[in-house]
């Protein structure tokens, strides 16, 4: 699982930026849909969740909100920007091209079979 | 609210009070923790595992602090001084002193004037070398791999983002700048032999402030295309290029004033200083205060 991990971890931003898409979304709420996604197997730590948002604040494909939750207490909110989108798909698209290739390149035979 | 988890995280972060926005990170950090426990609990997990469960999900908390800024007063002390940071500086003392060894060369005798000429050109000679060394270290040289490394260790050694982008000029639009100041140097050259407009050597001073206009506009018009190709660039590489340039310009156009005040019979024209200082420090706060927001 560790090499796992190390892969995944290079695409933490486009994950979060995935998250967003579809509505504004908070650290902990992003991060419970991750592990619902992959059926518990994977999981952000909390501190890399906050560094990538740091960075994709920075880079203007993300940006924050203080929302009001029934309980009363402040969250922050994060919402995805039109950059942010642009780079979403950008990067969906290198992923996908990536992957046929690196699927080619180390599947025995060179032909994908199930 | 788990007390527990509050305590967990204040003593986690104890060590950077002087972290920007600290008690909002922290206050995120601390809520998100809080609903991850209270879904573990629910969930039937006895209190104390839930517990270790949270907080060990924390993970390296440099990460955060690794992309967080520190106080920008700290950042703003803590900045390295270069060699090349004081060269403009130099070359503009260089420059005013000049004509100092010809004075007293003349109050002398008239037979070792000539000593007193050949020294002014000597500095203006090395005021000059300085400037241009400091503009190829600027584009080429270990400064800029200096604050290339800064930047890169200040976002934090899981930083997805590539260093080598942080570069405002590629090698074409190096040539250019180059081209364009060799292009000013030869015409300051041929002007001074000359002795078109009747200006002598402060032709050479004008020449520089040409030279950091053409860096600066260049540099502008990089910027503003990696900013449409969504280039991810460093705040810290801008605000240096911009701080060096600005106050290039600033003291370039003090001494440059200065010699046509003077020229003029103004007096005290070297008050032009005492404005260059106040608007280098007008300068600095303006930074200061957009880098705090």
């Amino acid at each position: 699982m560790s090499i796992t991990s190390d892969l995944i971890r290079g695409h933490t931003e486009t994950i979060i930026l995935a998250n967003l898409l579809m509505k504004d979304s908070y650290g902990y709420e992003i991060n419970k849909s991750i592990k619902a996604k992959t059926n518990d197997q994977y999981e952000l730590k909390e501190a890399t969740l906050y560094s990538a948002f740091r960075r994709l604040e920075d880079q203007g494909l993300i940006n924050s909100y203080w929302g009001d939750q029934e309980t009363g207490a402040r969250r922050r909110y994060y919402r995805i920007t039109g950059e942010g989108k642009k780079t979403y798909y950008r990067n969906l698209e290198d992923w996908l091209e990536a992957k046929t290739l690196i699927d080619c390149l180390i599947l025995e035979g060179g032909s994908y079979e199930q | 609210m788990n007390n527990r988890i509050k305590a967990y995280v204040d003593s986690l972060f104890a060590s950077y009070q002087n972290i920007e926005n600290i008690t909002e990170i922290k206050e995120e950090l601390i809520l998100n923790l809080n609903d991850k426990y209270d879904d573990l609990c629910t969930s039937g997990i006895p209190s104390d595992e839930a517990f270790i469960k949270v907080i060990s999900s924390i993970g390296d908390v440099d990460e955060i602090i690794g992309v967080t800024k520190t106080a920008p007063e700290e950042s703003d002390d803590s900045q390295p001084f270069t060699k090349s940071n004081y060269f403009v500086p130099l070359a503009v003392m260089l420059f005013i002193l000049s004509p100092v060894p010809v004075i007293i060369m003349e109050e002398i005798s008239s037979d070792v004037e000539f000593i007193g000429i050949v020294l002014m050109f000597f500095m203006i000679g090395i005021g000059v070398f300085l400037l241009i060394l400091r503009g190829s270290s600027d584009s080429s040289g270990s400064k800029k791999k200096n604050r290339d490394r800064e930047y890169t260790d200040n976002t934090a050694k899981t930083s997805a983002s590539p260093s080598g982008n942080s570069r405002i000029l590629n090698p074409a639009q190096n040539a250019i700048v180059g081209t364009l100041q060799g292009l000013i140097w030869i015409a300051a050259v041929i002007f001074f032999m000359i002795g078109i407009f009747n200006i002598g050597w402060t032709v050479f001073l004008l020449a520089s402030l040409a030279c950091v206009l053409v860096d600066m506009v260049v540099k502008a018009i990089a910027l503003s295309e990696k900013i449409n190709a969504e280039r991810k660039l460093s705040p810290y590489v801008i605000q240096r290029e911009l701080k060096w340039s600005v106050n290039a310009v600033i003291w370039l156009s003090a001494t440059i004033g200065f010699f046509i005040l003077s020229e003029w019979g103004v007096n005290h024209a070297w008050l032009i200083f005492l404005m260059g200082i106040a608007l280098t420090q007008i300068f600095k706060l303006i930074m200061i205060t957009k880098r705090g927001i």
